[in-house]
């Protein structure tokens, strides 16, 4: 991420601006253990039983669990089902 | 749902990297779902079946090749159908007909009836124009409700409601009040027969005779007056007086009797009955219906859940008979006129029993005719009220009625 960009990004956090729509970062709804809803992804990296690896504006998302399954796929959004043990950003793809 | 009416089909991807695949098609709007991963070479799951060539082709430039799997939902339900045209058609008039018929009425269910029969309630309701074949968004239930009671003033209330082409009426009877005024004036019991007093159980006001006592009709058995020291009260007798009495009786009958003789002469017939139809199906008219006995025997189909169908099968056997007289036997009439005396005494009395009988049997004019003597034991009391009148009228005077 360059400096131009981490001043936008401040600047906007001083602005109160939402960052979603100025910087399309991903966002992420998890329903209890059990679902998991990934807005604004750029596509699926890996994918299997235990570890799906999305990827985003803010880097690689990775999610750990058991049985993950995606449910439906569209342009916009990801959802998986399954148990979810872990969520966690990988790196900057920026 | 959604899936099921716009169809699915399955895909097995193969290749390298199949989760490229799933980037493919979300680049390029395909919907997919039920994603599975056998393997890591392969992935399977659903896509609506017009988007099978995009997936394929988007799937070549990811490099995999897309295999077909199952099919399924609506649209491959229907496909068989499209060639069997005369089926399609047959299911879709069905569903038309289910749609339509449900409107009219092909069951009447009767619920809540104790006492009237439930072919009078039915009978009622063919009358009002409900029965098979009715339209049911015709039928109003307040104004149904109305005429029926007219017709049948024992129903209290009732409902009629209709669930597809059955008519559930639920009847409430009207409850029987005992309407007759309870009589707890004051009162005496008298004898409703001359006898011989057998027994006296007094439970209200004081017995005027005891056992042994002779008594004729309407004297005083039990007084409803009791006297004291400081004067007279007035209660309601109440007891059971039972006396032994005799009762005459004459009966008679004929000496001749008229009886059937079958010819042995019989024809069949058969009927189908639909509604308010009756249609014969076979048999001849040759035989004169006014000396036949008529034995019917019906069988009404039913549905597997046991409700009635109007559809009635009616058996008919007509067996021609003679009427002929048969002299009576002096024995059998005996038997018959002391039977039926009896019986009929007894009906007579309140409560009791025949104690002795005595018959004589005599013919007169082409009758036998018996006379009988019944030794009975029977209850004799009758309960009558005491009249009080004015002050003014008796000066204080206590009538009693049917005090001898």
């Amino acid at each position: 991420m360059g400096n131009n960009h981490r001043w936008l990004r401040a600047l906007a956090q001083k602005l109160e601006l939402p960052s979603e729509l100025l910087f399309g970062d991903p966002g992420i709804e998890l329903s209890g253990r059990s679902a998991l809803t990934v807005h604004r992804h750029r596509g699926i990296a890996a994918y299997e039983a235990d570890c799906v690896r999305i990827l985003s504006s803010l880097g690689m998302l990775r999610v750990r669990g058991s049985g993950l399954q995606i449910l439906r796929m569209n342009r916009e959004s990801i959802v998986l089902l399954g148990r979810i043990d872990e969520l966690c950003f990988e790196g900057e793809t920026g | 749902m959604t899936h099921f009416l716009r169809g699915y089909r399955g895909l097995r991807i193969t290749g390298a990297e199949p989760v490229r695949c799933l980037n493919r098609f979300a680049e390029q709007a395909l919907a997919f779902w039920r994603v599975r991963q056998p393997d890591p070479l392969h992935l399977e799951l659903r896509i609506y079946p017009k988007d099978y060539s995009k997936a394929e082709q988007a799937a070549l430039r990811a490099m995999c090749t897309v295999e077909p799997l199952d099919e399924g939902g609506l649209p491959s339900l229907i496909r068989p159908l499209k060639k069997r045209r005369i089926l399609l058609i047959g299911v879709l008039l069905s569903a038309l007909l289910a749609l339509f018929l449900q409107n009219f009425i092909w069951v009447v269910r009767i619920e809540g009836n104790k006492t009237i029969p439930e072919q009078t309630i039915r009978h009622a309701l063919t009358e009002e124009g409900v029965g098979f074949g009715s339209w049911g968004p015709g039928i109003s239930g307040p104004l149904l409700r109305m005429r029926m009671q007219l017709r049948l003033p024992t129903i209290d209330w009732m409902a009629a409601n209709r669930s597809g082409g059955v008519l559930t009426v639920i009847v409430e009877e009207r409850q029987n009040a005992d309407t007759a005024p309870k009589e707890n004036g004051p009162a005496n019991i008298v004898a409703s027969r001359a006898g011989i007093i057998r027994s006296v159980s007094t439970l209200g006001g004081t017995a005027a005779v005891e056992v042994g006592d002779a008594v004729l009709t309407g004297q005083l058995l039990i007084s409803g007056i009791t006297t004291w020291e400081s004067g007279s009260q007035l209660t309601r007798a109440c007891g059971e007086v039972y006396a032994l009495t005799c009762r005459q009786i004459t009966v008679k009958m004929p000496q001749q009797r008229l009886e059937k003789q079958e010819t042995g002469r019989t024809e069949h017939a058969l009927y189908l009955i639909f509604g308010r139809n009756r249609r014969k199906i076979f048999g001849n008219s040759s035989i004169s219906h006014t000396g036949c006995d008529k034995i019917v025997n019906r069988e009404v189909c039913t549905l597997p859940g046991g409700d009635f169908l109007p559809l009635i099968l009616e058996q008919v056997e007509y067996r021609e008979y003679e009427i002929r007289e048969a002299p009576i036997d002096e024995r059998t009439a005996r038997e018959a006129l002391e039977r039926f005396a009896v019986r009929t005494v007894r009906s007579q009395m309140i409560a009791g029993r025949v104690l002795q009988t005595h018959f004589e049997l005599t013919k007169e004019q082409g009758c036998y005719v018996l006379r009988g003597e019944l030794s009975c034991e029977e209850m004799i009391s009758k309960t009558v009220p005491i009249s009080i009148l004015g002050e003014d009228e008796a000066n204080g005077e206590i009538h009693q009625r049917g005090e001898n």
